[in-house]
């Protein structure tokens, strides 16, 4: 039994013991409501440190209406009447301050939380940008020193064709002066040749020259020889020419004689006919019959008058192939249109009669009047008029 | 020694003002309101709503607070314990809606640490390129 109390005791002990160490840590470490409404206020402020006021107000007013529950439940637990009230009442009204309390500082977390999450959000939105802003930076940088590589090869290898064309155009340059010099001595060689050549050629046309030389003396020979023929040739024929035209002339003049003594013996038979005056001229006979011999007043033939060209058609049938013209003249008195139209008739008449009468050909004999243009005599006296009034008949001689 | 004596004294009186207050509510335990029930609901709500935000991960604690007293309330529930049911509810809805922001905020929290060291290459990177020949 001994035995049994003394572990009872010491079970007791022990237990005590442990409600001796732990029950004030408990009693210390237990949460009172000044410290919840001292926690509570707290993360209201840092709330609203955060920004809350603007971000999450629903959720701070929330936890200030708490905190004012709170304050409030803690007032009465505080009050006279709760110093007597039942310590169960008392606990109560603690732990309803506690609660109160932490809802308050619930909600501030919250809010400042929530505040805290827009003011993240913003920064990341401006991160997010900038990042984009950097990371299109980069990719523009990036194209640009793509860009400057692919204009360094597109330069190196500009550089590097430069370089060839350099090199191709020295080459080129050799070959040039290679072939200038080739050139050159061709040239030097073809002008060698040509002065050769020229030589040969100057030497083959003094040759040339000579022959022709000889060619053309020989042919001034042969020239002056021929010359001499056809000079001699050109004196049988002009002393030919010459007796040729001086018979001519011979001849022509034997023509001229002839037609002198034909005029001549026209004139002389002419100048046989009765009432008509004859007189010769260039070739021709003309023969004057006046008006008064040959036209009764009334303009007709006269029978003394057709007597006279009876006459002269026996004379102009002797000479059957002379022409002949019939020509009548007026004096001036009187209008020179009637004049004209008088003369016309009159030596119409004429050649009427001696075509009609004597047989005279038509186409032998023309008439025509000339008025008083070609007097014979002056108009200003009765005798010269009387003369001026005539028909004259030129016989031509030699056509 | 006073002071210890007085601890182990008020340790014992609430250890059974405690035990004897458990009791008490018990016997004046009253009906769940609709509304305290809606409550409840709520909280689940939000914690769940908090779950998809993989508040697990970003805010343990307070996770862990808000099951806890969803848990009280379910407890309560069964005694049934009003004041202890609704209070519960509150608190763990409030734990919930605070795991929710604080899971957000770190969530946002780590893609800007993300963009910041994104962008601290990015400003490397454009060094770099500065600097290249």
């Amino acid at each position: 039994m001994d035995k049994n109390k003394f572990r009872i005791l010491n079970y007791f002990s022990i237990i005590m013991l442990g409600l001796i160490v732990l029950l004030p840590v408990a009693v210390m470490a237990a949460e009172t409501p000044l410290m919840s409404l001292d926690a509570a206020k707290s993360a209201i402020e840092q709330a609203q440190r955060a920004g809350a006021e603007q971000q999450a107000l629903e959720d701070l007013s929330a936890a200030k209406s708490w905190l004012a529950l709170a304050e409030k439940a803690f007032t009465a637990a505080n009050s006279v009447m709760a110093m007597i009230s039942t310590s169960k009442t008392k606990k109560a009204k603690e732990e309803e301050v506690i609660y109160l309390a932490t809802m308050a500082k619930i909600k501030a977390l919250t809010a400042e939380a929530i505040a805290k999450k827009f003011t993240t959000a913003a920064k990341l939105k401006d991160t997010m940008k900038d990042l984009s802003d950097y990371q299109s930076a980069i990719v523009v940088m990036k194209d640009k020193q793509q860009q400057a590589e692919m204009a360094k090869e597109v330069q190196a290898k500009a550089e590097a064709e430069r370089k060839h064309l350099g090199e191709s155009q020295r080459v080129a340059e050799e070959i040039e002066a290679q072939k200038r010099k080739e050139l050159l001595e061709a040239q030097r060689k073809t002008a060698e040749l040509e002065v050769l050549k020229q030589r040969e050629i100057q030497e083959a046309r003094l040759k040339e020259l000579e022959r022709e030389k000889e060619a053309a003396q020989a042919k001034l020979k042969d020239e002056q020889m021929s010359a001499q023929r056809a000079k001699e040739v050109m004196e049988i024929k002009a002393g030919e020419e010459k007796l040729s035209a001086e018979k001519m002339k011979l001849a022509a003049m034997q023509t001229k004689l002839q037609v002198l003594e034909q005029e001549k013996a026209m004139l002389t038979a002419a100048g046989k006919i009765p009432k008509v005056t004859a007189r010769a001229e260039d070739k021709k006979i003309v023969m004057t019959i006046l008006a008064i011999h040959l036209f009764t007043s009334a303009n007709d033939l006269s029978p003394a008058g057709k007597e006279i060209l009876d006459s002269v058609a026996i004379f102009l049938k002797t000479y059957p192939n002379n022409k002949v013209v019939a020509r009548g003249h007026t004096d001036s008195q009187g209008k020179a249109a009637a004049n004209q139209a008088l003369s016309e008739k009159r030596a119409q008449k004429v050649r009427e009669y001696l075509v009609a009468y004597q047989n005279i050909s038509p186409n032998r004999i023309t008439a025509e009047g000339v008025g008083s243009a070609q007097p014979a005599a002056t108009n200003a006296s009765e005798a010269g008029r009387a003369l001026n009034r005539r028909v004259e008949l030129t016989v031509l001689i030699g056509e | 020694m006073l002071f210890m004596k007085r601890s182990i004294l008020l340790g014992v009186v609430f250890y059974f003002l405690g035990f004897a207050a458990t009791f008490t509510g018990v016997l004046w335990a009253e009906g769940i309101s609709p509304a305290q029930e809606q409550e409840f609901t709520d909280a689940k709500g939000a914690l769940e709503a908090a779950r998809n935000v993989q508040a697990e991960k970003f805010a343990p604690s307070y996770m862990k607070q808000a099951e806890e007293f969803l848990q009280t309330a379910r407890n309560a529930k069964q005694i049934p314990d009003t004041a202890g049911f609704s209070r519960a509810s509150l608190l763990a809805r409030a734990y919930a809606e605070l795991a929710e922001a604080v899971a957000k905020l770190e969530i946002d929290v780590e893609k800007l640490a993300a963009t910041n060291d994104a962008l601290q290459k990015a400003k490397a990177e454009i060094e770099q390129l500065k600097n290249k020949p």
